[in-house]
């Protein structure tokens, strides 16, 4: 006869089993003296915690009146006011310069938008140029004027990154409850209209998990930070572009993971989820893809370096190309490196002031836009000062 | 759901939980109220969840900074200083000393049982934990198995062998 494990025990005796599971440990432990005493024993071990706890309670508290948590927020929302990083006259220029010169990029931008045929004025079938097609000048204007309206739709600050996030974790536990109205919260998070958000809502799938709730706060950058950013930018104005060409091989992976990709809302996938649409690459053909010099961390074991679309990366930017390094360090952590090419342009885009993110599974991230014009995300389970120490060593 | 609610049912539940983790009452008072602005800033939907999943990661970032692991010492101290001498001096020695070991018993859990134990004291549900530590909710009754099964155990090994030092707390 197969026991009754501890935790079940437990779950029992703290009345979470269902009520299908608490008939069959109850029909166990009508035929098992062992299971009896142990669940006495469970009983007994669930109460004596509940007595030692009860030997730290706090003294008298001090709760300030909610008034002043109110001026508290405001305050703090007064110091750090939110700023939309694109203003879009601007890029709409800039991309028009970038897209002129480097023929890869307009390849890049077609792949995230073309994830949004309603934007494009292109058809879907024509978003990869063979290799050596030059984008004529008209085409490119299209091809920029709709990665900007894919931005503009598409970027979140940091309020609609946690909205989404909320929306998209409410979704999963009223999925639990019984009751959602999928539409409506599309609707909320998106200010589109009910009808298209109910299309949009039919072709989502459900998240796997309850996507968890990110908590970011503004971080002071390294001290030496900004002039290596500077000297970073330098040195990569100087040197020579890369070749246009994406190998075959990643070219037809990218086709099929762009077409996977067109049937989700990337906002409501999970982390696992979202490793399908990553393509694994050389470091040379991720320059490629990124468009500018891949960013690497010195003295870490490099396990992997893959492509994504940005729509998929969490502080990322959607409608850009993103390369993702998977790093390990001494202890075994694993450390993730994700990063997008704006441009490189000065005055390109107003620079997202630095950010931790704090997700409830103890990951954190830590999200800068340096003066090279490249979005940089470093994420790991390690502490913020560990994350702001490492950031300060990119390449 | 009106947050200045939310503050008046479950700010000392906040502070209590976050006083048990990290071990300083001022702290988690200011920390509890931190969350609770940054609650403001954020509006989330399920309020109570979202307080205490930045709660657990404030704590963390408190229990890793060293200052704080010193301070521990002369806390505990002045905690038990502080508390109203109502009983003889001999039954405040021995209550005292039981809450020194209780402290330093949780200390010797796992970070995740530590707080899955705390939270369930605190009258979250096993779909609330999994929610705020971000764990599956069928590993939840285990994870209260043995958090609850190496509290005893530790405290049973500390009273045989005279343990609950100021020392002991400092590790």
């Amino acid at each position: 006869m197969s026991h009754v494990d501890e935790g079940t025990l437990h779950a029992y005796a703290d009345g979470e089993l269902t009520s299908r599971q608490q008939t069959e440990v109850e029909a166990h432990l009508s035929l098992c003296a062992d299971c009896q005493a142990r669940l006495e024993e469970a009983r007994a071990a669930i109460g004596r915690a509940s007595e030692l706890l009860a030997e730290l309670e706090p003294g008298p508290m001090h709760a300030p009146a909610w008034r002043e948590m109110e001026e508290r927020a405001s305050a703090r929302a007064r110091e750090a006011p939110r700023r939309s990083w694109l203003k879009p006259s601007l890029a709409a220029a800039a991309m028009i310069a970038i897209a002129f010169g480097i023929g890869w990029f307009s390849r890049a931008s077609l792949y995230d938008a073309a994830l949004r045929p309603e934007l494009t004025s292109s058809a879907p079938a024509a978003w990869m140029p063979a290799a050596g097609d030059k984008p004529s000048p008209q085409s490119v204007v299209r091809q920029s004027e709709a990665r900007n309206r894919a931005i503009e739709a598409d970027v979140p600050n940091e309020l609609t990154l946690t909205e989404q996030a909320e929306v998209g974790e409410a979704g999963g536990r009223a999925k639990t409850e019984g009751g959602v109205d999928r539409a409506a919260q599309t609707a909320a998070a998106k200010s589109v209209p009910a009808g298209e958000a109910a299309r949009e809502a039919d072709r989502l799938e459900p998240p796997a998990e309850e996507q968890p709730v990110p908590v970011i706060e503004p971080a002071e950058p390294p001290a030496d930070l900004r002039q290596r950013e500077l000297e970073a930018a330098q040195q990569r104005r100087d040197e020579p572009q890369p070749s246009p060409a994406l190998p075959e091989r990643v070219q037809s992976e990218l086709e099929r993971s762009r077409a996977a990709l067109s049937a989700f809302r990337p906002q409501t996938l999970t982390d696992e989820a979202k490793r399908e649409f990553a393509v694994a690459v050389q470091l040379d053909e991720a320059a490629i893809w990124l468009g500018a010099r891949v960013r690497t961390l010195p003295d870490l074991e490099l396990v992997g370096a893959e492509v994504v679309p940005g729509s998929v990366i969490e502080e990322g930017v959607p409608g850009l190309p993103a390369v993702r390094l998977s790093y390990r360090d001494a202890t075994g952590q694993s450390i993730i490196l994700d990063q997008q090419w704006l441009g490189g342009q000065a005055g390109f885009a107003e620079p997202e002031v630095p950010a931790f993110l704090m997700k409830p599974n103890g990951q954190r991230a830590y999200r800068w836009d340096d003066e090279g014009g490249y979005r940089l995300i470093l994420r790991g389970t390690i502490s913020s000062d560990s994350l702001r120490a490492l950031a300060g060593r990119l390449n | 759901m009106d947050l200045s609610q939310v503050y008046r049912e479950h700010y000392r539940s906040l502070v209590r939980f976050l006083y048990r983790r990290i071990g300083d009452q001022a702290r988690a008072e200011d920390l509890a109220q931190e969350a609770f602005v940054r609650a403001l800033e954020h509006q989330p939907s399920q309020p109570r969840a979202w307080l205490f999943t930045v709660a657990t990661n404030l704590a963390r970032d408190e229990g890793r900074r060293a200052a704080v692991r010193r301070r521990h010492l002369t806390l505990i101290k002045a905690e038990a200083d502080a508390r109203p001498p109502e009983p003889p001096p001999d039954v405040a020695l021995e209550r005292r000393e039981q809450v020194r070991r209780v402290r330093v018993a949780l200390v010797r859990l796992a970070e995740r049982d530590r707080e899955a134990l705390l939270l369930w004291e605190e009258g979250f549900s096993y779909d609330e934990i999994a929610e705020v530590l971000g764990l599956s909710r069928g590993s939840i009754g285990t994870t209260l198995a043995r958090a609850r099964t190496r509290l005893a155990a530790v405290l049973e090994e500390m009273k045989s062998r005279g343990e609950g030092s100021e020392e002991d707390v400092a590790r």
